[in-house]
């Protein structure tokens, strides 16, 4: 189990629970002390991501899709600031 | 002018606290109540996570244990808190309330002016600061998180009477053990308290009534003294059990 902290520039700081295979997501648990209405919703997040390649070209539009939805409102959490803990190479962009 | 019920229901321990926030939230959604300003505190003291910490990854289970300190996830986002001399406080409204702004960072903005007001009246010039904090001083002195389901907001919050930062970073876990003074320093710094600011004299009670004015004047609405209801009370028993007091709850996440 490999576990990211990253501070969300402008956000809060988010801990990921990541376990991968051959660069395959079997399962990611996202948390910290972001907001995110309706709460339960993440569950949904974290069940979209599961079996996904862990690449950019996966992850990103998936992660747009989610914080596009109109149902979703979420503080200090983002498409940008998920995409760079899980991918550093995007930090400081 | 609005009419809302005020409850004082004292300290509780941190199960029944949250349980009882949810029952008043699911009562004010179905209007079997009118909006709902509860005042309270915590015994014993507690810690509380937010919706989306991991547990045992935030808090110390076993000194909590040691200490005798309470253990709860809360429905609401945000961080951990230790809560140990403050007033707490909760409102529980529908979101169709013509007071209560649609966005959520309005909202946030229109329930801490009554806190504000509050510290007004015992003599602390304090501000909000989006998302979620009031400052006094500089240093926070409240913090507080808000969900929103059916219809209805609850936003629950602290007013820091006191604080004993040592006790709550023991509590607490903190990324590297050799980090833990400079987290203390920097707490030491970052956070304020009515104490601190006002010395001591200052109880729980007043406090309390001096949130309530705050809250009335800010909100525009006229406080009525009530108990929770009959249904609020089962309801509260019921989600401290399936809830509240279920590992699967605190261990969620």
């Amino acid at each position: 189990m490999e576990k990211i902290v990253y501070k969300i520039p402008n956000g809060k700081l988010v801990k990921i629970f990541l376990e991968s295979h051959d660069h395959k997501i079997n399962s990611i648990r996202i948390t910290g002390d972001f907001f995110m209405h309706p709460e339960e919703s993440i569950i949904e997040l974290e069940d979209d991501l599961t079996g996904l390649g862990l690449f950019p070209q996966y992850i990103e539009p998936v992660l747009n899709l989610f914080f596009s939805r109109k149902d979703i409102e979420a503080y200090g959490i983002s498409e940008n600031g998920l995409m760079e803990a899980l991918f550093p190479e995007r930090r400081g962009a | 002018m609005q009419t809302w019920r005020l409850l004082e229901t004292g300290h509780k321990k941190a199960a029944w606290n949250m349980a009882l926030d949810q029952a008043i939230l699911e009562s004010v959604v179905a209007q079997k109540a009118p909006p709902t300003l509860r005042l309270y505190g915590w015994d014993p003291h507690a810690v509380s996570i937010g919706y989306f910490q991991s547990l045992e990854d935030e808090v110390d289970l076993a000194r909590c244990n040691e200490a005798g300190v309470d253990v709860v996830r809360r429905i609401t986002g945000g961080g951990a808190v230790f809560h140990q001399s403050e007033v707490t406080y909760s409102v529980s409204t529908r979101l169709d309330s013509p007071i209560m702004p649609s966005n959520v960072l309005e909202s946030y903005k229109v329930i801490l002016a009554g806190l504000i007001k509050g510290l007004e009246w015992l003599g602390i010039e304090a501000s909000f600061v989006p998302l979620n904090d009031v400052i006094a001083a500089g240093k926070k002195i409240s913090g507080s998180a808000q969900t929103r389901r059916g219809g209805g907001l609850l936003q629950h919050g602290t007013l820091l009477m006191n604080l004993d930062v040592d006790l709550m970073f023991s509590l607490l876990k903190v990324p590297e053990e050799k980090m833990r003074d400079k987290l203390i320093a920097t707490a030491k710094e970052r956070v304020t308290s009515v104490y601190h600011l006002l010395g001591g004299g200052i109880g729980f009670n007043d406090a309390a009534q001096a949130l309530q004015r705050g809250f009335s004047t800010a909100l525009g609405v006229t406080l009525e003294s009530a108990e929770p209801t009959e249904w609020e009370l089962e309801r509260a028993i019921q989600i401290r059990k399936e809830r509240f007091e279920s590992a699967d709850w605190t261990k969620m996440r």
